[in-house]
């Protein structure tokens, strides 16, 4: 039986397009990561369907159980070398939530980075790849259905 | 399963937080930093470098841990 998890579509100006009123909208949803001794606490990720893999600030992942598999640099647009991010490929497990629902663990694999400087993106490998991803904006309506 | 509870205080300061959607005062003031929520108000910016929270008042008995916390984009940011 699949777990529907509802998502929070956020709205903010975008500093440098204020002048046209122009909203940045995210699409995010709560996640809890697999830790020594439990779960961490919820945090909001954005649910980002441009990325192919999780990104995790090391707020999060330090306190997190992980398993680095591989050290690389990711890059974003710009291929450049200092727009280049040293991450650390890995594997963690996480589940997502709302208010009512929660999935079971989710063995997810994702970068993790080395800088605060970011929020926690979920993306596609082993996590948006296995579950339904329904995005209504315009009706302000958003959730997974995971299972 | 181990029952993993949203409480009522951290559900209040995201319903604040995403009614700021306009407030361009606000993003900018805080632009690429984490923030910790508290009763309708920002008490805590993360420092990143000293990995810490930095209280915005001091005297507030709390923990910026337990509070609504939010990576403030800006919104068109590509990472």
């Amino acid at each position: 039986m699949s777990i529907k998890i509802k998502l929070v579509i956020t709205r903010a100006l975008i500093p440098s397009l204020a002048e046209f009123g122009v909203q940045g909208v995210r699409v995010v949803g709560k996640v809890v990561f697999k830790t020594n001794n439990g779960y961490s606490e919820p945090r909001y990720a954005i649910i980002d369907t441009g990325s192919p893999i999780s990104i995790i600030p090391p707020r999060v992942w330090t306190t997190s159980k992980v398993k680095i598999l591989k050290d690389y640099k990711i890059t974003g647009l710009v291929d450049k070398e200092e727009c280049k991010l040293p991450v650390s490929f890995s594997e963690l497990t996480c589940r997502l939530l709302d208010e009512e629902n929660i999935t079971d663990d989710l063995p997810i694999k994702a970068d993790l980075a080395y800088t605060d400087e970011l929020p926690i993106i979920l993306g596609f490998a082993d996590l948006l790849d296995e579950i339904v991803i329904y995005i209504d904006c315009k009706n302000d309506c958003a959730y997974l259905k995971v299972g | 399963m181990t029952n993993i509870r949203i409480p009522k205080h951290i559900l209040d300061a995201e319903k604040w937080f995403f009614s700021q959607g306009d407030n361009l005062e606000l993003t900018l003031k805080y632009l690429n930093k984490w923030v910790a929520v508290y009763d309708e108000r920002i008490i805590a910016v993360y420092d990143a470098k000293e990995r810490k929270w930095v209280k915005l008042e001091p005297d507030l008995k709390v923990d910026p841990e337990d509070c609504f916390q939010w990576f403030v984009d800006g919104g068109s940011r590509v990472y």
